[in-house]
């Protein structure tokens, strides 16, 4: 998911820096930096903290004036609060829409929809728990229960190997990059195997799920 | 400077409002058209525009309090007189504000919805929050053009303001608007995640396993909403009654009906993937009611004591639910390939089967309801005013609500696909019994402790139609009772299966459970199911209540001070009048309030020859309108029935009064319902925790929530439901004994409910660990 996620953005990256007609995206990775410190008014820590400290002097605010002068002013303290929030968000969209702001890491992982596949296989798997508490609250004849398993195992075990598929491409390319990265930074021990690298994980056979639970 | 201009200023805010809005919408859609980085500009955008939305809200909070009368609204629906409480509730007190309230709420809602899609759902939540930009620009056009809270008077500022409705200067009516907007509005996510699946073709079954999350919010805050709007009128109205069939009160209880078909139905597209284009159908039926519920309060074209005043209002509405339907069946019918089932009811013996008649039966709830409210209009067509009152309401939903009923009980006792003859035979053997024994015993005992098992009612209709009615409404006690035993056997029952087949699992695993901890492991890992069998016993409850209306009684007497009129079993004695402030036997809260003037009658009450108290209806004369004061109901509450009393004339000289005693059995069944209901739903939504993943604030929060949650639920059953009067002893007098039906509870329960609650999610909490192999319970391996 997180590497389809990687893939699709990266297309975005280059799609964006061909409309542009700006330098291929690892030049453009080079010069990050450079165009984070001119865009960015205050550093990630401060912005951090002020994200921190900023409401809690606003409800600080507003309990001292609440207690001081009134439900007034605490009413104005509070509407002061909400527009200095709203400017600042117009200002966090404007910057977002604009391409002022970096991609961060929280925001690349939300990239990472679910794939249609993904989504077929929690419902397999949601049945199959469904089953097991039939099952043991004695809702289902024998002979139903296997059938319906046999068939929910059948679908669950074709939907991981569809997701295994599905991800390989993009998962190989991450390894790829992430092996290029720590051998550049020198943490790399050791080169893996090119086989080891495209090999996938071991597929799990479906098991029944514990009975009477539900996620 | 900021006074001199607030209201322009205001009205700049709700121009921002629509700014910001249709800009969230734009750069919504280009996030949805493959430039997933706008999405950041998207979700920032939408929480900008909450926050304005917020902003105007507190503007005109500060308006109130400052009593700003050059503000029309503010002049209309305050005055100097009115506590700080009362200003903020005229908030919502009238249409303008009530507008700008609910956009409040929508925002509220759409922040929520656009934190918690943060990294989930990414091809939908575009169009999520373009969806939902799209309603508040609508109500912010609403405002703007046709319902302006921050217009001013055109004569210029007044010198004070006409003041809050007296019948709106109630507690009930503090929170019930907001709980019954809270459930209308709550509609509205469901709606754009279907619209945002509709448009991106993503019609699997995972949205919708969201999707009833919200709905089910939606519909806890409607069944709040609905039953604070009862016990506002049982308590404020004085008619006797809690529901009268009025069109604004049928208005908030349609998308009731269809949201609860639809948290069942989405089960049968999540396990058998079927009906997909019945539930897409229900979701935005369902926001298309909320509209039109609106619709029919605030455009005047059906007269009801909830209605807000006439405007033109009417015509945005009626243009906004053309888009509602018109795009909803667009999609519907562009989609619908993509929405047609492979499966198929395989066996009328199934869970599925049942669930869809279940869904007809509230579906047929609804259209009654819903084609019953709009006939007067309706029958103008073949100009003929057709009027249709509670009795035609009554009779013709007693089957129907029976049948739900009966459905309700049924269900549960199916599994999915097909049920044997044998588990079937099995399920039904105690409910069965619980069913039979119930309406032996009531026949056996009911007339003897005042509830008989048959209330001979008159013919409604002539010919066989109304011969069915009448004797379905004659045996209407004894079935109710008879399937609330059905019911709560098949509650039982389920729960009984459930534990026991925890403890065989866990024994298995060699790691045996107690009975205590298998429940409360059960319901803690189970909480979709378990919450819902809890709501349905909250349904039981308020069906309970609902049939303790076959043995109501009225009377209306005329007593001079020293008389004694026997009702029921009660005997009441009339002792005098006296009027607040000035008598000495006022209370120094009674003396203190100089808004209004309080006619209190004083009566003394004994049950079957105990004394229970004194209980004090009364009349205010409100300084803003003298002519027409308002009636305070006294009641005396138990579980039994309640003792509901109200003046109706009374001569200054004589003090010979008229009043109207009512015995209301089992009305207290109807609030602990509600709270019952309200309880099984908070398990339903209760969001999975993790030790491992949250820390140790996740046990703080569980407990902390849930305690609040009981808490105020039960705060709401048992606070004091007789009105002002009663509870207050004259200044002077020693105390009334106390009330027995005052429920001492009413002061205990909350903590020790409370309490207990927290304790029970404590243990769940507790009692969850990981596994060996590091997998936590419910999660299935794969």
């Amino acid at each position: 998911m997180v590497l389809d996620t990687a893939s699709r953005v990266s297309e975005e990256v280059k799609a964006e820096a061909l409309e542009a007609d700006q330098p291929a995206p690892e030049v453009a990775e080079a010069r990050e930096p450079a165009r984070l410190e001119k865009v960015e008014l205050v550093n990630p820590e401060t912005l951090a903290l002020l994200r921190k400290v900023v409401p809690t002097v606003w409800l600080l605010a507003t309990v001292v004036a609440g207690l001081m002068f009134g439900v007034q002013i605490v009413l104005l303290v509070l509407a002061a609060g909400a527009l200095t929030l709203v400017i600042t968000l117009m200002w966090s969209s404007v910057q977002s829409l604009t391409g002022g702001t970096a991609l961060g890491f929280e925001e690349a992982l939300g990239m990472g929809a679910p794939s249609k596949v993904e989504e077929e296989k929690r419902a397999v798997l949601r049945a199959l728990k469904d089953l097991e508490y039939e099952r043991g609250v004695g809702k289902i004849s024998p002979e139903d229960y296997a059938e319906l398993l046999a068939k929910y195992r059948a679908d669950a075990k074709r939907l991981i190997q569809s997701v295994d598929e599905a991800l390989g491409p993009a998962r190989q390319e991450v390894e790829a990059a992430l092996a290029q990265r720590l051998a550049r930074a020198g943490l790399a021990k050791e080169a893996p195997p090119p086989e080891a690298e495209a090999k996938p994980e071991p597929e799990n056979e479906p098991q029944p799920a514990p009975p009477a639970e539900e996620s | 400077m900021l006074w001199q201009s607030l209201p322009e200023f205001g009205t700049g805010v709700l121009y921002s409002i629509l700014i910001a809005a249709a800009y969230t919408f734009a750069v919504s859609l280009a996030a949805g058209r493959g430039r997933p980085r706008l999405l950041t500009a998207a979700r920032m955008g939408a929480y900008a525009t909450c926050g304005l939305v917020l902003f105007g809200v507190l503007l005109l909070a500060y308006a109130f309090q400052t009593h700003d009368f050059r503000i029309r609204y503010v002049s209309h629906y305050s005055d100097r007189s009115m506590s700080t409480t009362y200003l903020l509730t005229s908030l919502w007190g009238g249409q303008d504000g009530s507008l700008l309230w609910w956009s409040l709420l929508l925002s509220i809602y759409t922040a929520a919805a656009v934190a918690w899609l943060k990294g989930r759902y990414r091809e939908l939540q575009p169009f999520v929050i373009a969806t939902l930009m799209v309603i508040i620009a609508f109500f912010s056009v609403l405002m703007l053009f046709s319902a302006n809270p921050f217009e001013t008077n055109i004569a210029g500022a007044r010198p004070d303001g006409e003041g809050l409705n007296p019948l709106l200067q109630n507690y009930w009516m503090i929170i019930h608007p907001p709980a019954l907007y809270t459930g209308f509005v709550g509609c509205s996510v469901p709606f754009a995640f279907c619209v945002a699946a509709l448009v991106t073709g993503r019609l699997d079954n995972e949205w919708i396993v969201a999707t009833r999350k919200w709905m089910l919010f939606g519909f806890m805050f409607l069944s709040i909403g609905n039953v604070l709007g009862m016990r506002w009128a049982y308590e404020e109205l004085g008619w006797g009654g809690y529901w009268a069939w009025d069109p604004v009160e049928n208005a908030a209880c349609l998308p009731w009906f269809t949201a609860a078909a639809y948290v069942h139905s989405t089960m049968i597209q999540e396990r058998r993937n079927m009906l997909k284009v019945w539930n897409v159908f229900l979701i935005c039926f369902t926001f298309f009611l909320t509209i039109f519920g609106t619709f029919l309060t605030r455009s005047g074209i059906i007269s009801s004591v909830h209605s807000f005043a006439q405007s033109d209002i009417g015509t945005y509405f009626l243009y906004f639910m053309g888009l509602i339907a018109g795009t909803s069946l667009g999609l519907i019918v562009w989609r619908l390939p993509m929405l047609r089932s492979k499966s198929e009811i395989e066996a009328v013996a199934s869970r599925e089967a049942m669930f869809v008649v279940n869904n007809w039966a509230l579906l047929g709830a609804m259209t009654f309801i819903l084609v019953s409210t709009m006939f007067p209009k309706l029958s103008e067509l073949w100009h003929e005013t057709v009027t249709v009152g509670p009795p035609f309401f009554n009779r013709w939903l007693a089957p129907i609500g029976i049948t739900i009923f009966a459905l309700m009980g049924l269900a549960p006792l199916f599994g999915w696909r097909k049920t044997s003859e044998g588990a079937l035979r099995q399920a039904f053997k105690w409910p069965a019994i619980a069913f039979v024994s119930a309406a032996a015993l009531h026949f056996a005992i009911g007339g003897s402790i005042g509830y008989p098992a048959m209330v001979p009612r008159d013919p409604f209709y002539p010919g066989l139609v109304g011969l069915i009615l009448q004797k379905i409404g004659s045996l209407a006690p004894v079935v109710v009772i008879s399937l609330a035993a059905f019911n709560i056997a098949v509650i039982a029952q389920e729960f009984q299966r459930g534990v026991a087949a925890r403890m065989r699992s866990a024994l298995k695993r060699a790691e045996p459970e107690g009975a205590l901890s298998a429940f409360f492991n059960l319901v803690g890992k189970n909480r979709r199911r378990y919450g819902g069998y809890i709501v349905h016993l909250g349904i039981v409850g308020m069906f309970v209540g609902f049939v303790g209306s076959a043995w109501n009684l009225e009377r209306e007497v005329t007593l001079v001070p020293g008389q004694t009129h026997q009702i029921g079993n009660f005997d009441i004695k009339y002792l005098g009048t006296r009027m607040c402030p000035g008598n000495p036997k006022c209370s120094a809260e009674e003396q203190a309030d100089l808004n209004k003037r309080m006619l209190f009658a004083d009566f003394d009450v004994h049950e079957s020859g105990r004394g229970l108290g004194q209980i004090h209806p009364a009349k205010f004369f409100y300084a803003k309108n003298p002519d027409g004061p308002t009636t305070e109901v006294s009641l005396l509450s138990s579980l039994r029935q309640d003792l509901y009393t109200v003046i109706g004339t009374i001569d200054p000289q004589s003090k010979r009064g008229t009043f109207r005693f009512h015995v209301n059995p089992l009305v207290m069944w109807i609030w602990l319902g509600g709270m019952v209901l309200v309880l099984g739903a908070c398990i339903s939504l209760w969001p999975d925790l993790a030790f491992g993943e949250l820390g140790a604030w996740a046990y703080v929060r569980a407990g902390a929530g849930v305690a609040a949650g009981a808490a105020f639920s039960l705060w709401l059953a048992m606070s004091p439901s007789y009105a002002y009067a009663s509870m207050k002893p004259p200044s002077g007098t020693p105390p009334p004994p106390r009330i027995h039906s005052s429920l001492p509870l009413s002061r205990s329960l909350p903590p020790v409910g409370a309490a207990l609650f927290g304790l029970g999610v404590g243990a769940v909490f507790a009692t969850r660990r990981k596994r060996p192999d590091g997998v936590r319970h419910g999660e299935p391996r794969v």
